[in-house]
């Protein structure tokens, strides 16, 4: 019966193989989730290296902060507008460690250490720095930094400001405690206001991801559990990765993605091709993927919404703006 | 020897055969010795590039060597009276010889010509004067001529001996005494004998007219296979097989198809399902050298979600040629090469049409004739795209995970 039912299966996945085959695009497969594309060669100029990507939304505007590192040495973020990928006059430039492109409690866009107005795109300065991950409570007039530690640690550390950004508190929570040190590679703000944290926790072989999901900010700072901890969390994935396949430690950062519809993580195939492997929050199982073997020069990002992503190809200063390929 | 070469010897000695057997049927066996042979002296002719006394010694050398290699094989040699012509033709020939009461005469001549000498044994059967056997050679006109022109008597000797043999009945090969009749639509058409796969040049037999030829006569053996070429400017030549067979025999040839001068296609292929490509080959040799130019519209679809439609819009151009089996032939294959403009057109938000540009090193094609002028074709190829700017395609090989493009199709022959 087990050989009948692995016949079966075989059959069916070399019937789906070739279908797919059939169906693949000549060009670029993911041409075909397009909704948007924009050249970026002329704006962004030569000479520069892409770090990663971040969108953010303030109102009804949303604009996708790409940050390049400039020739000259200095980190530069750019913003486009998320829906027709054009440059906004809104760009910032500082060192890595006050790096940051988030949305404060005002509304403010937080880009490279100063304050943008979305309505007037005017910066103003902050007197907080912000070494680290940007989320916003603005019911609470809170804002949250957490501490981007550049080595792993036993600890999350965060600080909490007022909307003005006057005054800090310093917090500290215990990773989970049934695994060692961990790394925060992640922050952000799901479309439902949750709180999601991506973690990574491995040597340079072999690694795990860790996303936990938090019904918001507030109950997050509430909970008294350990940080990441599957029981203070609403929902979490764990998904044990072989680091290298996945390209950790590239300057990129960590090529994986919390979204509303689960974490999705670049892996590298046996052949040496890419894929893109969306794994669910309740335990890790994979839940789908999509090939991109043929776009070795590129570089992902996932809207928090899990509506959209965004490919960037470095050698051509091209940026796409693809559906994701679970959304109908 | 070429086989067109065999052949002329086969029809001409089937023709003396003939010849000789009707002879021989209306002869009176009581009439001349059939071992006698009248050896006439040689007929020389010298531009005097060297004496004449050397000229006649060449000459009487090889009547000498005559008599010797006839008498060897069996023949009774006679000489002439002194009145017989000199230089004479096949009819004065068989007159002297049925004069001197023999069968055959063998007449020997000499050329001179800025010292080279080309020499000829002749040996006739004097019934009607048919050529019964001959053998010729050139070399230079020296004392190293001699064992040449020894050489000559003896195979002279050899071949009327065996030419006699033949024709008292002793051959054992039976030839046959009809013809046959080719029919063909095609006016005009040249016919001749294929020299098969031997590499032998095709024996021309003559043109259809009035929808028929009347082969030549052919000495074949029953049941021996017979390759016929049936062939027209512009058009596709046919072969027609037969076989020899008891009696007379038609043989009816297919029309002739038109060359391949133009042809039209249309295809598809894997990622290119939703749309269809048509294309267009301009023969410079007709059946064999190309131009094309292709046209492609689909739309890249994979039905997934979040997908819509990738429409392209491709022209190709290039050359090619079929390298493998004639254009007669149920299959065949060939390559081509060339470049493409691509074009793609999305519906998105910024940039919504993009041009790539890619070179086709290497396409393999292969046909299969279904019915006609329709072939079905089956095309393999490496595209190359040039990763232009303004376009989607990364530099690189097209195709996907399979860096080849597949294209299955049917293809018309105009």
């Amino acid at each position: 019966m087990r050989k009948v039912a692995a016949l079966v299966l075989s059959l069916a996945s070399l019937m789906l193989g070739a279908c797919s085959y059939l169906l693949q695009d000549p060009y670029a497969q993911f041409m075909e989730k397009a909704a948007g594309a924009a050249d970026l060669g002329s704006s962004l100029g030569s000479g520069i290296s892409y770090l990663g990507m971040t969108e953010a939304s303030s109102g009804s505007t949303t604009y996708l902060f790409l940050e390049i590192l400039a020739s000259s040495g200095s980190k530069i973020v750019k913003a486009l507008s998320a829906s027709s990928l054009t440059l906004s006059g809104l760009s910032g430039q500082g060192s890595p460690s006050t790096l940051c492109a988030a949305v404060d409690a005002k509304g403010d866009y937080v880009v490279a250490g100063l304050a943008y107005a979305p309505s007037s795109l005017a910066a103003d300065s902050l007197d907080a720095a912000l070494p680290g991950f940007l989320a916003s409570d603005a019911a609470a007039g809170l804002n949250y930094i957490f501490t981007s530690a550049a080595a792993a640690s036993a600890q999350l550390s965060y600080s909490t400001y007022d909307a003005s950004w006057a005054s800090a508190a310093p917090f500290q929570k215990a990773f989970r405690s049934d695994l060692s040190s961990w790394r925060l590679a992640r922050v952000l703000l799901l479309d439902d206001g949750s709180l999601a944290l991506l973690a990574f926790q491995g040597s340079a072989a072999k690694g795990s991801l860790l996303a936990a999901v938090y019904p918001s900010l507030a109950a997050f700072a509430a909970s008294t559990e350990s940080a990441l901890d599957a029981s203070s969390a609403s929902r979490s994935a764990v998904v044990n990765i072989d680091t290298n396949q996945a390209g950790i430690g590239s300057t990129e950062g960590l090529p994986a993605w919390p979204t509303s519809e689960g974490l999705v993580v670049l892996l590298s195939d046996a052949n040496g091709g890419f894929r893109l492997a969306r794994y669910g929050y309740d335990g890790g199982a994979e839940k789908d993927e999509y090939s991109v073997d043929s776009r070795p020069d590129a570089a992902f990002y996932f809207e928090p919404s899990g509506r959209y992503w965004f490919l960037y190809e470095k050698s051509a200063n091209k940026l796409y703006k693809l559906r994701t390929w679970w959304t109908d | 020897m070429r086989r067109s070469a065999h052949l002329r010897i086969a029809i001409a000695a089937a023709t003396v055969l003939l010849g000789a057997a009707s002879s021989l049927a209306r002869a009176d066996p009581a009439a001349p010795d059939p071992t006698a042979l009248l050896l006439f002296a040689p007929a020389i002719v010298s531009d005097n590039s060297i004496t004449q006394a050397d000229a006649s010694d060449l000459g009487e050398a090889f009547r000498e060597d005559l008599r010797r290699e006839l008498t060897d094989q069996g023949f009774k040699v006679l000489d002439p009276k002194p009145e017989a012509p000199s230089a004479p033709g096949p009819e004065a020939i068989a007159a002297a010889a049925r004069a001197e009461g023999a069968a055959w005469a063998a007449l020997p001549r000499l050329g001179i010509d800025r010292s080279r000498l080309s020499y000829s044994a002749r040996i006739y059967e004097a019934g009607e004067g048919a050529l019964a056997a001959a053998a010729a050679f050139s070399t230079f006109a020296g004392i190293g001529a001699l064992p040449l022109l020894e050489r000559s008597a003896r195979t002279a000797a050899l071949r009327a001996s065996a030419y006699r043999s033949a024709a008292s009945g002793a051959s054992p090969r039976e030839l046959i005494p009809y013809r046959i009749t080719l029919l063909s639509p095609d006016e005009g058409a040249a016919v001749s004998l294929s020299g098969g796969s031997t590499g032998d040049e095709d024996a021309y037999l003559g043109r259809i007219a009035g929808g028929r030829l009347l082969l030549p006569y052919l000495a074949l053996e029953p049941g021996s296979q017979i390759s016929i070429v049936v062939s027209q400017r512009g058009k596709r030549s046919a072969i027609v097989e037969t076989l020899a067979g008891e009696g007379e025999q038609t043989v009816q040839a297919p029309p002739l198809q038109d060359s391949e001068r133009q042809a039209l296609s249309i295809e598809t292929g894997p990622g290119r399902l939703l749309g269809l490509g048509l294309g267009y080959r301009y023969f410079l040799e007709p059946d064999w050298v190309f131009l094309f130019a292709d046209g492609r519209a689909y739309a890249g679809y994979d039905f997934g979600a979040g997908s819509f439609p990738l429409f392209h819009a491709e022209a190709w151009e290039g050359a090619g040629a079929y390298l493998v089996l004639p254009p007669a032939s149920p299959i065949r294959a060939g390559i081509s090469a060339g470049c493409g403009l691509l074009f793609s057109f999305a519906s998105i938000s910024g940039d919504e049409r993009f041009f790539d540009l890619a070179l086709v090193p290497v396409k393999a094609f292969a046909e299969i004739k279904v019915s006609g002028p329709m072939s079905a074709r089956l095309s393999i190829e490496a595209a190359y795209s040039l990763g232009l700017g303004s376009g989607i395609a990364e530099m690189g090989w097209m195709g996907g995970s399979l860096p080849l493009l597949f294209s299955v199709g049917m293809a018309w022959r105009l």
